[in-house]
């Protein structure tokens, strides 16, 4: 039977990452295999359990943002900009010619504008006067700050919307754009994800949680998804955002086309707040529902970027849930885990990742896994572990799966 | 009390801040809304600089009146006068 949802592509990429800004300084970091974990500069770690992050340096925002409104931006929202204008850009997207009513943003946060909280909360307390709270707490710490701050610089006045579901964000704002598309309630979408969150709060949060990773003497060993020693994630910090176009407006405008975007999932586990059902049949459910919603056999599936976080429980059971969905073929199909690299960027992850895929199904080229040194036996796939290898890959598969057993999985498609 | 020359520099000095202008394109005369594009959250920011940098409190209803640089200069002013 014939399919009749309207195609959608992606057109532009821009990525902000603690490995490299911009998407080809960033994809000849992944393909060298490089680690942007160091201990982390923003702040005295000294106290903390664990003192690893994969920071963005060398970020100007005045390069993509006008002097005057880079105080007026938390740093989240920075990042948000920089790689929303990164994408506009590589999409050629010319506005004036636009109907700027038909394109949308969505935009994924998990902590959103908390730097801003923590500044102003400390304010608030060391001085005891509420009068010292700056009035722009409110537009700078808001969720949809960046969101909103994209479609304001470039007057897109399609839907505006902020997914906030944690780790799986990125990924959920993607597949929300796709709806959108779908739904015909835009022709263009700016989506993806941004997360300035090596903070002192959330450092601290999360460590008390005890996901992070301690493995502070060497920090670019630290983020170690799949392999039989990995001890938790290691928070990083940028934004994906990616411009999703109906087929039909991109290829009347001529654009160039990195992928297509073929299905989506967002599923919910409804049984814990920040771990999965160990079973991965949830997972496998996120899964299955994407590849069907994009009309994709597992058979098809040539490559995974993983959610791979290097969590003891998250690597194993993701595994399993690969396992469950594909069965044999799991073993053929490549894998790998961006956050190897970069850390857990948390709601710019999946956004990140989506970036990830689309690179690889236009260029064939599959980065690998850093510091699968000794392999857990559990983990028995091909995560590409040392080596970048070639490969023509037509069908990709992106897993993000967040804290409140939230699941999101997108499913790509080579534009031959 | 303030000399009105430091407080009508604070101002001035904030303005220009604010709008990437020369403090000497601002002047007394100068209208806040018209000629120097404030909006609202500028405003607050505005009063929310002033109500530090000279300890005072500036209400809702008093900012509405100013029009001109030079209102808010002589308002500072005044409330920066000993009782």
């Amino acid at each position: 039977m014939g399919r009749t949802v309207k195609r959608v592509v992606l057109t532009g990429l821009g990525v902000i990452s603690p490995i490299g800004l911009g998407k080809e300084a960033f994809w000849s970091g992944l393909l060298e295999g490089r680690s942007g974990i160091r201990t982390i500069q923003g702040f005295d770690v000294s106290p903390y359990a664990s003192q690893i992050g994969g920071e963005v340096t060398d970020f100007h925002p005045e390069d993509y943002i006008p002097v005057h409104k880079i105080p007026k931006m938390a740093k989240v929202t920075q990042y948000a900009m920089a790689a929303a204008k990164m994408a506009i850009e590589d999409a050629r997207l010319d506005f004036p010619q636009t109907d700027r009513t038909r394109v949308g943003v969505v935009i994924g946060t998990g902590m959103g504008g908390w730097g801003i909280l923590e500044a102003q909360v400390r304010t608030l307390f060391e001085s005891n006067n509420p009068r010292k709270v700056s009035p722009l707490s409110v537009p700078m710490a808001t969720s949809n700050a960046a969101a909103a701050e994209i479609a304001i610089s470039h007057g897109l006045k399609g839907p505006n919307i902020t997914i906030s579901t944690a780790c799986s964000s990125g990924g959920n704002a993607i597949g929300h754009g796709l709806d959108l598309i779908r739904a015909g309630r835009a022709d263009i979408v700016i989506a993806g994800g941004t997360e300035a969150c090596l903070l002192p709060g959330v450092l601290a949060a999360f460590c008390s949680l005890r996901t992070l990773s301690v493995r502070n003497d060497a920090p670019d060993r630290a983020s170690r998804p799949f392999d039989k020693n990995r001890d938790g994630f290691v928070m990083g910090e940028g934004a994906g955002v990616v411009i999703l176009e109906s087929f039909e407006v991109a290829k009347a405008r001529n654009a160039s086309i990195y992928a297509e975007l073929v299905g989506y999932a967002g599923a919910c586990e409804a049984s814990h707040m920040v771990s999965p059902d160990v079973s991965g049949t949830e997972q496998a459910r996120a899964m299955c529902l994407a590849l069907q919603d994009g009309g994709v056999f597992p058979s098809e599936v040539e490559y995974i970027n993983t959610h791979g976080t290097s969590t003891l429980l998250n690597d194993v059971v993701e595994t399993r849930a690969i396992k469950m969905v594909f069965g044999p073929h799991a073993y053929d199909i490549s894998m790998n885990s961006t956050k190897s690299m970069i850390g857990h960027t948390i709601g710019a992850a999946g956004a990140i990742e989506a970036i990830v895929c689309a690179l690889t199904l236009q260029r064939g080229r599959i980065h690998s896994t850093l510091n699968i040194e000794t392999p857990d036996p559990e983990c028995d796939l091909d995560y590409t572990s040392h080596q970048a290898r070639e490969g023509t890959v037509r069908v990709a598969l992106s897993n993000s799966f967040g804290f409140g057993s939230n699941n999101a999985c997108l499913v790509m498609r080579a534009i031959s | 009390m303030e000399s009105t020359d430091l407080i009508e520099e604070k101002v001035k000095g904030r303005l220009a801040e604010k709008f990437q202008k020369n403090v000497s394109e601002i002047s007394s005369e100068s209208r806040l809304v018209q000629d120097l594009g404030l909006d609202s959250l500028d405003t607050f920011e505005l009063l929310f600089e002033l109500e530090n940098e000279f300890n005072i409190a500036i209400p809702t209803a008093d900012a509405l009146a100013f029009v001109r640089v030079q209102d808010v200069v002589a308002y500072v002013q005044n409330k920066t006068m000993p009782a």
